[in-house]
């Protein structure tokens, strides 16, 4: 089962990838929704065989490596852990299938869509259900092979094919680091298998290594090293600039990759590396002080972003800080927890938005938008649920998770503990209005579409909103059905079992009862004060923003980052480039090098040449030239 | 009465091999000039050898100018038929002209 | 009639430069062939090293005649096959087959029909008849 779970979407991308244009448009995308189907079904039940009888077990397809120490298998290893990423990876991506049959209607590419799609749940697949970590780097590149074909899908427009490119390079430089924290961890331990590095870790505790002239313990290194990789790929602070950008590919796209499953990669990395992490204060501090920022950055970027995909993407990225930051104060079941409900609800956001612009003919400006929730009623209503949902309000899915993870944040002992909850708090606050910013200038307010007329307007087809509904009540329930399970205190049974490690319990004590209510309050709150601000009275905004023009454009620009970076590395490294290639290359390498010999050789053939006159008379006297030499030197002997 | 001997054998022979060499490169007109130069070398190592053959009483040198003569017309027919196919090719058979044998 | 031009052997055409350096070559090797042969001397194992002693009883070309046909046959033929290749070689170098020219062919000559070689036509009056076929 666990085979078929794995193999079926690659089956799937094969098949439509390879015979995409025999077998036609629809065969594909149908063959590729069905296995993708098929294969979260059987997640589903194995995720039910985990969680009713505690259901291990690792299935080795294949010996990949077998050199020496280094023994590492091919394999499916199924727990808890990976059991619950089975299920949100294969559910949004088979629902993200369906949806694209809708949304890629008008794209002469399905195909290719659909194959790269299954390809991305495969790599996904073999990423999450590894037991080692090289298979999870094999994973792990995978994903960005396929986020870069995905991004840069429509690849006649110069925009995605940059992004793609810039995707793929951030995430260079957090694989970089990842790459060399699995060579430390083989150097140090000798193995990549989890199970035997997991054992070996308490071993190593005051071990030290010099790296880069700094004296560390052996497992920060490999904490932090591996984090790097884990802020590349979930677009954490300093890496998160591709995140973004990636908006460029097709929506659904965005949805399955760039929100509820790739990027949430690096906090399943953090997760499943739970042991060694709880060994590391170092790592565990800076992995909460990344995710706070990153939390608050997002959010306030995302406060004055027009563009639709961007301002979800912004959030994505605040959220993911969110799932850092609790694994960051130790609570790594919460930060599972927040991943499972994001990935519904975030991706019912992305293919929502999806609709509206599908609706508006790939209009993504929301200041081009503005109410058609009467022409789109249910794309708005799926819409404000998964609004509901993200901004934690109380009973939906972002309620239970988020605010777990501020209460966590609030109750644990880490130094950033108090802080971090602040931030959350706040960010929380500003998660909401920026949420509700979006939704009341995309459906209220006046109709400001200039090019299309609104009585145009109308809902996307059902295959796109039925997996729209399917999210929205994964929105709605998975908080309230599956909190006592990720998070009780009160299960019958330890639910994560061996695959995450806590050293010390978590504390079962409550924050104080004002605490609890501050934040859904506080979002509660915002939804009248957006609605007042956005709709109602948008002087105010105006006025606020003239009178803070500064701040405006310094969120509006991302904080500059892209900005810093381009002066910072692009320039320098371009104008290095440059000078390698013209002065290095051209004028020393190739001058003395390949130029040069072949010069010298023509040169020295042009003489040869004129000695091969054709002239037999000059050919003879140059033979008794040779022959009076040779005899003078043997009398002179 | 001058008796001769060896030496003048082989310094008739030094004389008509380098008459022979220098008639391969000096000569610019006419190619025949050249298969006779050759002709006139093959003759002066003939020469030696039956000086030899007869100085140190050995008949072997003599065979083995039998064999270098009837090389020697073999190399003339062939040459001589080479000349012509190339006149009638070419029109001309003047060293000078013929300067095709280069890459 | 190529020996029969006008011998042109050195004012050859504006290069004569090299006549000089030529002359000069050859007279160095000249020489030192002479000093060569003035200085030359034999080893003196060099006589018993002789594979066919002349035998004074017989003629000169009586005993290389005895020595060609009997230990030098299988050479001596071969070198009649190499005067014969080279007969050959002449020959398929120089013939030409040259077109135009007339042969008799008998068996063309004997196989004439009485149809191949007449022709008959009804003229009509006053518009003649083409005789190319």
């Amino acid at each position: 089962m666990e085979y078929l779970i794995l193999f079926l979407p690659l089956i799937g991308s094969i098949i439509s990838g390879f015979f995409g244009k025999t077998i036609g448009d629809r065969l594909s995308q149908l063959i590729t929704c069905i296995l993708v189907s098929i294969s979260a079904l059987l997640s589903l039940f194995i995720f039910y065989k985990v969680v009713s009888s505690g259901y291990e077990h690792n299935a080795i397809i294949a010996t990949w490596i077998n050199s020496g120490s280094l023994n590492v298998n091919w394999s499916i290893k199924v727990d808890a852990l990976s059991a619950v990423m089975l299920v949100v990876v294969t559910l949004v991506s088979s629902l993200v299938h369906i949806y694209s049959v809708g949304y890629m209607s008008h794209d002469p590419h399905k195909p290719r869509f659909m194959s790269y799609l299954s390809l991305f749940t495969f790599a996904m697949l073999t990423l999450v259900t590894s037991d080692n970590f090289l298979q999870l780097f094999f994973g792990w590149e995978g994903v960005g092979l396929c986020s870069y074909f995905l991004i840069g899908f429509w690849y006649k427009k110069e925009t995605a094919n940059a992004a793609a490119i810039k995707a793929f390079i951030v995430n260079r430089v957090g694989d970089f680091g990842f790459a060399l924290g699995i060579f430390l961890i083989f150097y140090i331990f000798g193995t990549v298998n989890y199970d035997e590095v997991f054992l070996k870790i308490p071993e190593i505790i005051d071990q030290k290594i010099n790296f880069l002239s700094f004296e560390f313990y052996t497992i920060d290194l490999i904490c932090l090293l591996l984090f790097i990789g884990a802020m590349g790929k979930s677009a954490q602070f300093l890496l998160h600039t591709w995140l973004p950008d990636a908006m460029e590919g097709p929506t659904p796209v965005s949805a399955l990759i760039h929100a509820a499953t790739m990027v949430t990669a690096g906090v399943f990395l953090v997760v499943r590396c739970s042991p060694i992490y709880e060994y590391s204060e170092l790592a565990l501090s800076v992995i909460t002080l990344v995710g706070m920022t990153t939390a608050f950055f997002a959010a306030t970027v995302a406060l004055v972003q027009t563009d639709i995909k961007k301002i979800i993407a912004y959030s994505t990225c605040s959220q993911l800080g969110y799932m850092f930051f609790a694994a960051g104060v130790g609570a790594y079941n919460v930060a599972m927890f927040h991943l499972f409900t994001h990935a519904f609800f975030k991706a019912l956001l992305f293919l929502g938005s999806g609709s509206v612009i599908h609706s508006f003919k790939d209009e993504q400006d929301v200041t081009k938008m503005g109410g058609v929730f009467k022409k789109l009623p249910y794309t708005y209503a799926l819409m404000v649920v998964g609004t509901l949902a993200l901004t934690g309000f109380p009973f939906l899915s972002g309620f239970y998770s988020k605010d777990a993870i501020i209460e966590f944040a609030y109750i644990s002992e880490t130094k950033f503990g108090i802080y971090a909850a602040g931030i959350g708090v706040l960010t929380a606050v500003m998660t909401s209005i920026y949420s509700w910013r979006l939704i009341f200038k995309t459906f209220h307010g006046d109709y400001k579409n200039k090019d299309l007329s609104i009585d145009t307007m109308h809902e996307s087809p059902l295959s796109m909103m039925l997996p729209l509904v399917l999210l929205a009540v994964g929105a709605v329930f998975s908080g309230f059905l599956f909190k006592e399970l990720f998070i009780g205190h009160d299960t019958m049974y330890n639910f994560w079992g061996e695959s995450i490690k806590f050293i010390e319990p978590l504390g079962k004590e409550h924050p104080p009862t004002w605490f609890l209510f501050l934040t859904p309050t506080l979002v509660v709150l915002t939804i009248p004060l957006s609605y007042y601000l956005f709709v109602k009275n948008t002087k105010i905004v105006n006025e606020i923003v003239s009178i803070n023009m500064p701040v405006y454009i310094f969120l509006q620009k991302k904080w500059y980052f892209d900005e810093l970076y381009d002066q910072i590395f692009i320039k320098p490294s371009k104008s290095f480039g440059i000078f390698l290639w013209k002065k290095i290359d051209g004028l020393i390498i190739d001058k003395f090098g390949p130029d040069g010999i072949s010069n010298l050789v023509k040169f020295f053939s042009f003489k040869a040449v004129k000695f091969q006159s054709g002239y037999i008379y000059q050919y003879a006297f140059i033979m008794l030239l040779g022959f009076s030499i040779l005899l003078t030197l043997l009398i002179v002997k | 009465m001058l008796s001769i001997g060896l030496g003048h054998y082989l310094t008739l022979a030094a004389i008509i091999f380098t008459i022979g060499i220098v008639g391969i490169f000096l000569n610019r007109k006419n190619i025949i000039v050249i298969l006779m130069s050759i002709e006139l070398i093959l003759l002066a190592v003939n020469i030696n050898l039956v000086s030899f053959s007869i100085f140190i009483n050995d008949l072997s040198g003599q065979v083995f100018t039998l064999f270098i003569l009837t090389v020697a017309a073999a190399e003339a027919a062939i040459g001589l038929a080479i000349i012509v196919v190339y006149y009638r090719n070419s029109g001309t058979i003047r060293v000078e002209e013929i300067d095709r044998l280069k890459g | 009639m190529w020996l029969n031009k006008k011998n042109e052997w050195f004012n050859s055409s504006g290069r004569s430069s090299h006549i000089p350096v030529g002359l000069l070559v050859s007279i160095i090797i000249f020489f030192e062939l002479i000093i060569v042969i003035g200085g030359w001397k034999y080893k003196p194992d060099l006589l018993d090293s002789i594979a066919i002693e002349i035998n004074t009883d017989l003629t000169n070309t009586q005993s290389l005649g005895s020595v060609i046909y009997t230990d030098y046959i299988h050479l001596f033929q071969l070198s009649g096959m190499v005067l014969l290749v080279a007969m050959i070689g002449a020959i398929v170098l120089t013939f030409r087959q040259r077109s135009g020219v007339k042969r008799q062919n008998y068996f063309k000559q004997i196989s004439r029909d009485r149809k191949d070689g007449i022709e008959l036509v009804d003229v009509e009056n006053n518009k003649g008849v083409k005789i190319d076929a």
